[in-house]
């Protein structure tokens, strides 16, 4: 991993000061700067880092693969000797898919959905190792099985939308591997998949990669699982390696300031240590005569406005930052005292449920077969005011139906929705404006939710002009604007279009926007799994900050127990529709009781418990 | 995971209706739209008065008058006139002709050969020349080369039908002289006896749709470039020509089969020009004579088969697109 390294074994790909960057109308933005990699056979290397670090970058130029505009600007990528960056085309297609494999981001789109399984695996095989087609189709059918798709023989004859996710990303790791490749990058080739499929995925990314012997890149923005599936860890900021070195080593005891801040900003079940959100937003292109991480960073001094060296320390580790002697080894697991934490047991005054569910279920007619589809399958359960309610579970577990139904946009099929101990109507729209505004929702995807053509201010004052006639027309502005401080965004940002803010700030806005309604009942449906985790953690602190200052009613729902652990007080366990375990959080994930929630519980990725993560559970 | 949903033992909901086969529904779909579009054209000609002083012309006595309202049935209300005619059309018999005073069929039937022949001719020449291009120029062109490419489109979208069949009739036909700048030798001997007639029209037919479909076959392969499972295969090593046909044809084709059973259209209304032009004795040039003599039997037949062919077309673009996309396969069932 020291950039010293020359000597390579076959198969071995590396990056040798490698700094990349796009020529766009006539300007040029680095998007690499220096960065040094080494992929050993064997090995799994974790590249991590924010959308915008370079990550992706670097993992396509290391296949030679350049998009258009994109030019090398030093250093090269070599792989057994020959330089990949000044490779023709005609070259490139030959290492491509024979010799270097590549695992991209998006499960669904990894296979072409026009081609029936058999065809993507044929062409490979018979291309790059030339076999006649019936021995490609059994090698298709072998590998297959290998990856654990039922009926292989069956399945070449499908097509990929005929898989659900989980099959289609193993089926794709398949197809990499069949053609016995020397080199393996995988780009998120697990995010967007559900916990218990991204463990399985997850353990045969790397059986099958080390039985292979095969040298990979698993690039992720998940540092927990990286730290659990690889062997190396490099951190990427800013399209330089701020850190690296042996996996272990890195996520116990980070030396960069950026790499701690990271870690600290991942959601985990194990401890009670609260989550940080890493404030400002990351660097778009390469830092010049300056650290990267810079200004965000709490340690920052003015020596730190310099070029800063790639220092290499002692057990094959290096980290980029200028105060290195200065600095404590971080230790992720200490409490920090600035971040807001909340005494779980002693936080609710009111204990009176403000929400009750009563045998709930909803049912949906499929059409085409006869067959109706239970989504939710009679759930009872009471919300105390001012605590917040999880909802856990895999996708289509009825978690966000049930979310649904409780904001009245889901017409239950059967049992009582109640607030306050009144029942209420079972749609919003028959339910009386007051409790409209007692009940508000935030969705997953902001870019959805927020009209394209509204101003912040725009959308932000829609909650006042329908529920707040206490508030007069011209106080509205100040109105929106102290919200705006309270969910911390600079008040320049009001005529902003939700175009021109980052992913973190429009969900903000959104939240905002629900708050604006004066809610007493906060319905948040996987509000942060699009964003990046140190998003994810700045809006989760916002959450937890508001709720207690506010005393709001929240229910979330997410499939991520490590957010599960730190926004909610009690939660429940959805499996098909049903509840399958439900009990205060800390306890819940402590001492589950149900084998659904231990399986659940078991698919997290935890560096400490990386060999039973890697064999299959506990 | 969605089956796994479905416990043993819960109470049956009511079953949702059993839907009628992919097939059937079209068949359906057809026939209504059919009936729909014999109401329309028989409405039409209705509203456009009754035609026995034009065509009798303006001596005719009312005498004469009376006998063809009599001998046509004019002297009937609507509804009735419509009921006979929709009974003829089932039975087979279009009516009798204003004009030659012999059924529609005989007027109709000589010339329904060479205009399905021609109008073949345009589809196939359309859909060799834009599909070809049009994914060349989506996966390869960039930059400057593109944008003349698309300038070129543009500008032959822009010149009607008529300006283009004269150009090419005056290029070919008279200045090369390798085409007959008329076509009316068609209605002799057989089908297939001058070939050389149909080039001129078949090629301005197709004209004017080329550019509109190159244009959506461009677009679309760009589109379906630039997904990552196209990325994916390139970085498998998969190369030309089996990366545009295989991988990116199949996907950006859907949209284009569509907009080609529409065209059929504009292909029919090309058909209408360019045999008026070049003197091709089709249904076209028929039309247009029948409508300005008033014919209205004879157009109605016409506009009738034209519905009919355009539905046809249609629902088979929709039938192809459905057996095209894996996905839509088998939603449809």
């Amino acid at each position: 991993m020291t950039t010293t390294q020359t000597a390579r074994t076959d198969g071995d790909l590396a990056a040798e000061g490698l700094s990349v960057g796009y020529r766009a109308r006539g300007g040029l933005t680095q998007v690499l700067a220096d960065v040094t990699v080494t992929l050993h056979s064997g090995q799994i290397l974790g590249l991590a880092g924010e959308s915008g670090s370079g990550k992706s970058t670097l993992a396509l130029s290391l296949l030679g693969y350049r998009v258009s505009g994109q030019e090398t600007l030093a250093g090269r990528v070599a792989f057994d000797g020959r330089d990949l960056d000044g490779a023709s085309i005609k070259e490139l297609r030959k290492v491509w898919g024979a010799r270097l494999a590549y695992l991209p981001q998006d499960t669904a789109t990894s296979l072409n959905p026009a081609l029936t399984i058999r065809r993507h695996f044929v062409e490979g095989l018979r291309r790059h190792r030339g076999l006649d087609t019936a021995a490609a189709v059994a090698r298709s059918a072998e590998w297959l099985a290998r990856v654990e798709i039922p009926e292989p023989e069956t399945a070449l004859h499908k097509y990929p939308h005929q898989f659900s996710g989980g099959q289609q990303q193993r089926i794709a790791l398949a197809l990499a591997l069949s053609v016995e490749p020397e080199v393996l990058i995988l780009d998120e080739p697990t995010t967007g998949l559900d916990v218990v499929t991204q463990a399985h995925v997850n353990r045969l990314i790397v059986t099958l990669a080390r039985d292979a012997g095969i040298a990979a890149l698993y690039v992720s923005h998940n540092l927990a699982l990286l730290a659990t599936v690889c062997d190396e860890l490099a951190i990427m900021y800013a399209g330089q390696i701020v850190e690296q070195g042996i996996a272990a080593q890195v996520y116990a005891a980070p030396r960069h300031p950026y790499t701690a801040a990271l870690i600290g900003a991942v959601p985990t079940i194990a401890s009670d240590r609260p989550l940080h959100g890493i404030p400002g937003i990351p660097r778009p292109s390469v830092p010049v005569h300056t650290c990267g991480f810079a200004q965000r960073c709490t340690f920052r001094t003015d020596a730190c406005e310099t070029d800063i060296p790639l220092v290499a320390l002692a057990d094959d580790r290096a980290a980029r930052c200028i105060r290195l002697d200065e600095l404590p080894t971080f230790d992720p697991s200490a409490e920090h005292t600035t971040a807001v934490v909340v005494d779980r047991a002693t936080a609710a005054k009111d204990l009176d449920a403000i929400l009750t569910v009563d045998n709930v279920g909803v049912v949906f007619a499929r059409p085409g077969s006869g067959e109706p589809f239970v989504a939710v399958d009679d759930v009872s359960v009471r919300v105390p005011a001012g605590r917040a309610l999880g909802i856990a579970g895999e996708s289509g577990s009825g978690k966000s139906t049930l979310l649904r139904a409780i904001a009245g946009l889901v017409r239950p099929s059967s049992g009582t929705i109640s607030y306050r101990g009144a029942a209420l109507a079972s749609t919003a729209g028959e339910r009386p404006v007051a409790l409209r505004r007692a009940i508000q929702i935030v969705f997953q995807n902001p870019d959805a939710t927020l009209n394209p053509r509204h101003t912040v201010y725009q959308s932000l004052e829609r909650p006042l002009k329908l529920f707040r006639p206490d508030i007069a027309k011209r106080d509205r502005r100040d109105a929106v604007a102290a919200m705006m401080r309270q969910v911390r965004l600079a008040p320049d940002l009001l005529d902003r279009y939700p175009r021109n803010l980052s992913g973190g700030q429009r969900q903000r806005v959104a939240i905002g926007r629900a708050l604006l309604a004066e809610p007493e009942v906060l319905l948040c449906d996987e509000v942060t799994s699009a964003l990046d985790v140190s998003v994810q953690a700045s809006i989760l602190e916002l959450l937890v900050g508001l709720q207690a200052e506010r005393e709001l009613t929240v229910v979330f729902v997410t499939h991520d127990l490590g957010v599960l652990r730190a926004v909610a007080d009690e939660a429940i366990i959805l499996q098909n529709g049903a509840i399958r375990e439900a009990g205060p959080t800390t306890r819940l994930l402590r001492e589950p009781t149900h084998p659904y929630t231990k399986e659940l519980i078991a698919a997290v990725p935890d560096p400490d418990r990386a060999a039973e993560f890697l064999s299959g559970g506990s | 995971m969605t089956q796994t949903a479905q416990q043993a033992g819960r109470p049956r909901a009511t079953r949702a209706p059993r839907r009628l086969p992919y097939l059937v529904r079209q068949l359906i779909t057809l026939l209504v739209t059919l009936f729909a579009i014999t109401i329309v054209i028989f409405g039409l000609t209705a509203i456009a008065g009754d035609p026995a002083r034009d065509i009798l012309g303006q001596y005719a006595t009312d005498e004469q008058v009376a006998a063809f309202q009599q001998l046509h049935h004019l002297d009937q209300p609507v509804v009735v006139r419509y009921l006979e005619w929709l009974g003829g059309v089932f039975r087979g018999d279009l009516g009798t002709s204003y004009q030659s005073n012999g059924p529609v069929w005989d007027v109709i039937s000589p010339r329904l050969g060479p205009s399905i022949v021609l109008v073949l001719l345009s589809w196939v020449l359309t859909v060799v020349v834009s599909v070809p291009i049009g994914l060349w120029s989506g996966v390869r062109l960039r930059g400057r080369r593109d944008a003349s490419l698309t300038f070129v489109t543009l500008i032959v979208a822009a010149f009607p039908e008529f300006v283009l069949g004269l150009m090419l009739a005056i290029l070919l036909g008279v200045w090369l002289a390798w085409l007959p700048v008329d076509s009316t030798a068609v209605s002799y001997g057989g089908l297939f006896d001058s070939p050389s007639a149909y080039v001129l029209p078949a090629i301005t037919i197709a004209l004017g749709t080329i550019p509109y479909i190159i244009r959506l076959m461009r677009a679309n392969a760009r589109e379906v470039a630039s997904e990552t499972y196209v990325r994916a295969a390139v970085l498998r090593g998969v190369t030309e020509p089996s990366l545009s046909l295989r991988h990116i044809l199949p996907n950006a084709a859907p949209p284009v089969v569509t907009a080609l059973g529409l065209q059929f259209a504009g292909l029919i209304g090309g058909v209408v020009v360019a045999e008026t032009l070049f003197g091709f004795p089709g249904m076209g040039q028929l039309l247009a004579q029948s409508a300005a003599s008033r014919d209205a039997p004879v157009v109605e037949a016409l506009a009738l088969m034209i519905g009919a062919l355009f539905v046809v077309a249609n629902l088979a673009a929709d039938a192809i697109v459905v057996y095209v996309t894996p996905k839509l396969r088998d939603a449809v069932r």
